[in-house]
């Protein structure tokens, strides 16, 4: 995937995460972020957030990586409701690329 | 959670320990909830539990377990767990022993009609909401929820300390086919809270923001309402750490004893003020902003005076190390109010949007504290000193010291259920960066 990516951002790690209750707009961040140029990470970035919306994000991947690099991930207090009610839970990934995705600073 | 029981299993601890110092918190609480959506009752719970922590140390190594077995042996099975991975664990260098007995301030938080009110008597408060949401053809969903217990400290030198407290709170979200309004009641005595009230107030936001607009992301001024503000300062209340700020860890360092915000702003803690009494002492369990001692007292402290960060949380180390007052962590919080109600506030504004609530708050960069979140359940136009119509919701990137540096006008403050027991007002902010909308 990234050597068939000319321009764009590799982003590792969950960073900073905020969805709205429709689980519509979304804001996310990562734990360390690279340029990819013609087909080669270049260096590294910092300070990267995404942000889009839901339906329109799954809509523009194009590319989803094999099973060799699918791993599960998961957290143990997922918070619901209010008074919140808290459960474990489990969400496998492989790496997947999306198009045109609006990228911001994240440093005010 | 009496207080003979809670004493009595502390002195039971206390007396099997072996280790050079023993901390003992006794947590306990009877909880009961009842949910609701699409005007009738989803769920009720009702739960009673208490948690016995121990810390033991062993010099400068400690180690901590925690039960909620209540038997002799369970007792002791806890300080021994707590003893054996004291002696494997690495010394912990900004660790201090226990404390001898302080002086606390009677912290009156305990109703017993909390305690004695039924699933009965939610249903009942319930229904009558539902009715009126009915009667309307709107959607009532929330929760009303009670809670009564009990916090108790002892350590190997002979402390003890007790706080009884009760806590209600009614929540409502009243929805229509494209819009939602939300509204609170709370308080620690039950019979004070109201929850058609919260209901009414919810409906007519909720009508209110029908057939929502969508305007562009950019810079607005804002009336932020109490729960709005008390989300922002709660999540800014995380990067207080002295330590971390002296250290150039947080988005504080360097600000103490500078003018941070606008004059408008204080921000202090009374753990008795009568309006939203917090615990006169903080379990060691507590310790998710800084290190703290099992029974240190809270003491009041003034954080933010007319705009000047008086001090940051200091933990008993590191206020030792720099010779500055212990502050530890508020166990309540009071953002000074003025006197101009929601509506002056409104009335005071030519162009802005007033926030009902935000949704989702976190950091984005702690280093410059930039938060990000939605609002949710009431966001709209205000033309000309009116509330004209419903907005769609919006994402917001912004900084609460922006905000609070932002601040034009204050209103009255009153309880929120955000957090900390608190006294928030609603804020006037100009320039309030708002990011991208969403589709509701």
């Amino acid at each position: 995937m990234i050597a068939d990516t000319k321009d764009g951002i590799m982003i590792e790690g969950r960073g900073s995460f905020s969805i709205d209750q429709m689980r519509c707009n979304f804001q996310f961040g990562g734990n360390a972020f690279w340029e990819v140029k013609d087909g080669k990470i270049t260096q590294m970035l910092k300070n990267v957030t995404y942000q889009s919306m839901t339906t329109e994000f799954w809509n523009s991947c194009d590319a989803v990586a094999d099973e060799r690099f699918w791993v599960q991930d998961g957290i143990m207090n997922c918070g619901k409701g209010d008074p919140m009610q808290i459960s474990q839970m489990t969400h496998g990934a492989a790496p997947a690329r999306f198009r045109n995705i609006t990228v911001r600073r994240g440093r005010a | 959670m009496k207080k003979d029981d809670a004493q009595a299993i502390i002195a039971k601890a206390l007396a099997l320990a072996k280790a050079e110092h023993c901390e003992v918190t006794l947590t306990g609480a009877a909880n009961a909830s009842t949910r609701f959506s699409n005007n009738a009752i989803t769920q009720n719970i009702a739960k009673t539990d208490a948690t016995l922590t121990v810390l033991s140390a062993y010099g400068q190594t400690k180690g901590k377990a925690a039960t909620n077995d209540f038997s002799d042996a369970g007792i002791a099975s806890c300080v021994r767990r707590a003893e054996e991975i004291a002696k494997h664990s690495a010394p912990d260098t900004e660790y201090l022993p226990p404390i001898p007995q302080p002086a606390y301030l009677d912290v009156k938080a305990h109703f017993p009609a909390t305690g004695a009110f039924t699933p009965d008597d939610r249903a009942k408060a319930i229904r009558e909401s539902c009715r009126l949401c009915e009667k309307a053809g709107m959607n009532l969903a929330g929760s009303f929820a009670t809670e009564s217990g009990a916090w108790a400290v002892g350590n190997s030198k002979g402390l003890f300390g007790y706080w009884p407290y009760s806590d209600a709170r009614y929540l409502s979200t009243v929805l229509t086919g494209d819009s939602s309004g939300w509204a609170e009641s709370l308080s620690n005595d039950v019979t004070q809270v109201n929850p058609l009230a919260a209901t009414g107030i919810a409906k007519q936001k909720a009508e209110a923001a029908r057939n929502p607009v969508e305007v562009k992301p950019g810079k607005y001024t804002v009336i932020l309402e109490p729960a709005a503000a008390a989300e922002m300062i709660l999540f800014m209340l995380f990067s207080m750490d002295a330590k971390a700020a002296h250290e150039g860890r947080n988005g504080f360092a360097g600000k103490e004893n500078t003018q941070i915000t606008s004059p408008l702003i204080t921000l202090r803690n009374q753990p008795d003020h009568p309006c939203c009494p917090g615990p006169p002492f903080l379990a060691g369990d507590w310790d998710w902003i800084i290190p703290l001692t099992c029974g240190m007292p809270v003491p009041e402290t003034m954080w933010i005076e007319r705009g000047v960060l008086k001090t940051l949380m200091y933990s008993r180390f590191w206020a030792q190390k720099t010779g500055h007052a212990y502050t530890g962590m508020p166990s309540n919080l009071i953002l000074l109010g003025g006197d101009a109600s929601l509506e002056e506030l409104v009335a005071s504004v030519d162009s802005g949007l007033l926030v009902t609530r935000f949704w989702y708050i976190r950091y984005v960069d702690p280093m410059t504290m930039l938060f990000t979140g939605m609002t949710r359940d009431g966001l709209f136009q205000i033309e000309k000193g009116k509330v004209t119509h419903g907005v769609k919701n919006m994402r917001f990137n912004e900084s609460p010291l922006a905000m609070l540096k932002n601040t034009v006008k204050v209103g009255k403050a009153v309880r929120t259920g955000i957090g900390l027991p608190n006294l928030t007002p609603p804020l006037l902010v100009k320039d309030f960066t708002f990011t991208s909308g969403t589709s509701f």
